[in-house]
């Protein structure tokens, strides 16, 4: 027996045409075929604006795509950054890094040539369209990100004597239990209100095929269940290669287990698969843009002052190191790609409206660490290649590297990324106490070879990050304050993930940069 | 109660700065008091760290949505010092972290207890992982340390008067970026 049972996807589109006729079927085939298209648009700035000038605060993605587009456009343009470097959040963190943060604490990342962790954002949905428009302008390789992986782990310190559940596992038996009851539901006339004669045969055959029901619509141990969720001895060859079911984990426990809190989590749009990585970090996407850019920007600035007049803007600013020279920079307009938490604290000339924005914002906390170990154990000994394990430890998850998969030499999970109120703990601790943690917490996933295997540790903590002073922004609504924020305001409009229906994104950072550019532009050619 | 509290005085006493304001609570176990009293200032990083490794040592959170401390300086190095950190001295850079330690913004209730509730600027709100009587033991306690020596403290009613209808929105991401 077919283990997708006896309604082929061809089968399917027949019965929906005998049953509903040939336009729902038409329907159907084109819901099946079509891709839903992206909100990316390729800018076009059209128009000379005269050698307009235009200085942008801030070197990270916001910033430095707007910076190509209005250059490419005709315009004049400076870039001022308070970091050392181009990119900000998107960034990597390899051997040889030095993090210092806000209260003192200080690392050197101890990671081997070629070992890295993203600590900031580390994956590119397939229909973040204008992330990878950029990278493919830029020349930035990219490779998948195994999002979901079904032999990753899924694990809870108080359920199954806190041993790790296999993905594959929960996420069928889940499906398995739950379509076996709605079956008996369905069988007892409890739903006959709602489903008769054929819809309620064909509700049934669908139940029966997705979750692997037996000849009593019962979800046992047997071969065909195994042949989703694993076996005790998966198939062979010759004399020793039969199969052997497993047991399927009981209803009662996988409930109470709390483990299905994270079934869904890799089917929300944005984890669609595929996704992807640059090869070698995320930095290379701001490497990427800094070899067009690079020259138009000023470092180690910090602004001290923005101001507007009836003819352009002023930015004031100061050596953020205290060893380089501070200045000032006069141009026509200004955008401004600086986080509101650390705008709000800037002496700006910013319309009532734009500054109740700014003022309104928080920003959410985020915490990652990344462990180099010398050797792939978790690809050796346990087959997990890529993917990220979910637990309800203090660390929250562990990605296993997409990149490099078998290779005989180290490998970087990242160890811990945790939002919520563990992050705020998690970046309380020293960076030693942190990897420590995250030590403590991993082996008992991963038993000891987690703490043998153990080569470096690196971790970062967004809301001890002066730069931004939290990991992103939030809105409470989509409102007016929202559009006020997005707003051109005199000669001056703002931009970044921040002001984007994609938070934390950095395809947001870039549509906002673009959809700012673009309203700046018509009102520079407006006159 | 009694085993983290061992272990956050362990991790205060990484910090030099922070062991010198941390006086023991006066209702802290005795092995707490035993551990601050230690002069332990060389090896309070391995102290901290055998404490972290110490298979006894219970966790410093747990899963739920909620804080589960109660008392104002768990709180505070739970939830508050990444930021404004163990000495409450604040930090800075591009942007900069208040100082709760002398700050007259903390003298009446009301401020300090909007903050933390409701969020300000790049704070964020905290009122959905605490409770009113959590809000008044960790305001209690910025007020009351660092060298503040603030006298008139919330109470779960000037809690209860700042909170939303619905506090939906709350510190805590949904780490799907």
């Amino acid at each position: 027996m077919s283990p997708f049972g006896t309604m082929s996807r061809r089968n399917l589109l027949t019965l929906i045409g005998a049953t509903a006729g040939s336009a729902a079927m038409l329907r159907a085939m084109t819901t099946m075929g079509h891709a839903q298209e992206s909100d990316y648009k390729p800018v076009k700035l059209e128009g000379d604006p005269n050698g307009a000038s235009v200085v942008i605060l801030g070197a990270g993605l916001a910033g430095m795509t707007a910076a190509l587009e209005l250059r490419d456009a005709g315009y004049n343009v400076t870039i001022l950054e308070y970091q050392n470097r181009a990119g900000g959040r998107c960034m990597t963190l390899r051997g040889g890094d030095e993090v210092h943060e806000m209260g003192g604490f200080t690392q050197k990342v101890g990671f081997s040539e070629g070992q890295y962790l993203n600590n900031g954002p580390w994956r590119i949905p397939h229909h973040h369209q204008g992330v990878i428009h950029y990278c493919q302008r830029l020349g930035v390789e990219l490779q998948p990100f195994v999002q979901q992986n079904d032999s990753a782990y899924l694990h809870s310190q108080t359920s199954f004597d806190g041993k790790p559940q296999r993905f594959s596992w929960v996420k069928n038996d889940y499906l398995g239990n739950v379509t076996e009851l709605l079956a008996k539901a369905v069988n007892a006339g409890s739903l006959d209100d709602e489903v008769t004669g054929e819809v309620k045969d064909m509700l049934l055959e669908s139940l029966r095929a997705y979750g692997a029901l037996d000849g009593d619509m019962r979800y046992a141990s047997n071969l065909a269940t195994s042949n989703f969720r694993d076996y005790a001895k998966p198939p062979g060859g010759g004399l020793t290669g039969a199969p052997e079911p497993s047991v399927p984990i009981g209803r009662d426990d996988l409930l109470r287990s709390g483990l299905w809190e994270y079934l869904r989590e890799h089917d929300t749009f944005e984890h669609h698969a595929a996704l992807f990585q640059p090869v070698g970090g995320m930095d290379m996407i701001a490497k990427g843009f800094e070899a067009e850019v690079g020259s138009l920007i000023t470092f180690d600035a910090r602004v001290t002052r923005i101001a507007q007049s009836e003819t352009g803007v002023t930015i004031d600013y100061e050596s953020a190191s205290g060893t380089g020279q501070g200045g000032s920079v006069t141009a026509d307009y200004c955008v401004c790609t600086i986080p509101f938490s650390v705008l709000g604290q800037i002496d700006a000339d910013l319309s009532s409206d734009l500054q109740n924005a700014v003022d309104g914002m928080w920003y959410y906390e985020g915490f990652k660490a990344g462990l180099e170990m010398k050797r792939r154990f978790w690809e050796q000994d346990e087959q997990i290649y890529g993917g990220i394990t979910f637990t309800d430890l203090p660390i929250g998850q562990i990605s296993y590297p997409s990149a490099n998969m078998m290779s005989a030499g180290p490998g970087t999970l990242l160890a811990a990324y945790r939002f919520g109120k563990q992050a705020y703990e998690l970046s309380a601790l020293t960076p030693e106490q942190r990897i420590e943690r995250c030590l403590a917490d991993g082996e008992k996933i991963h038993g000891p070879a987690y703490r043998q295997e153990f080569v470096a540790g690196a971790s970062w903590a967004w809301h001890r990050t002066s730069w931004t002073l939290g990991c992103y922004g939030h809105w409470d609504e989509y409102g007016t304050a929202y559009a006020q924020a997005c707003a051109v305001d005199r000669r001056l409009v703002c931009a970044g993930e921040h002001l984007s229906y994609l938070p934390g994104w950095q395809e947001g950072a870039i549509l906002s940069a673009l959809d700012a550019i673009t309203r700046l532009h018509e009102r520079v050619m407006a006159g | 109660m009694k085993h983290h509290l061992t272990l956050l005085v362990a991790l205060a006493l990484a910090t030099p700065a922070f062991a010198q304001e941390a006086a023991p609570q006066a209702d802290a176990p005795a092995e707490a008091e035993t551990a601050a009293a230690t002069d332990a200032a060389p090896d309070a990083a391995t102290q901290a760290a055998a404490a972290l490794t110490d298979p006894a040592a219970p966790q410093l959170d747990d899963p739920g949505p909620l804080v589960a401390f109660t008392d104002g300086q768990d709180i505070y190095q739970y939830l508050c010092r990444t930021c404004h950190q163990y000495d409450g001295a604040g930090a800075s850079g591009a942007g900069a972290y208040p100082a709760l330690a002398g700050n007259e913004n903390l003298e009446f209730p009301d401020y300090p207890v909007m903050l933390v509730v409701n969020g300000q600027k790049g704070m964020p709100p905290f009122g959905a992982m605490l409770s009113d009587e959590q809000v008044v033991a960790v305001v209690t306690y910025v007020q009351t340390n660092f060298g503040n020596q603030y006298t008139e403290h919330p109470t779960a009613e000037t809690v209860a008067a700042v909170r939303p209808e619905d506090q939906q929105a709350t510190a805590g991401g949904s780490g799907g970026n």
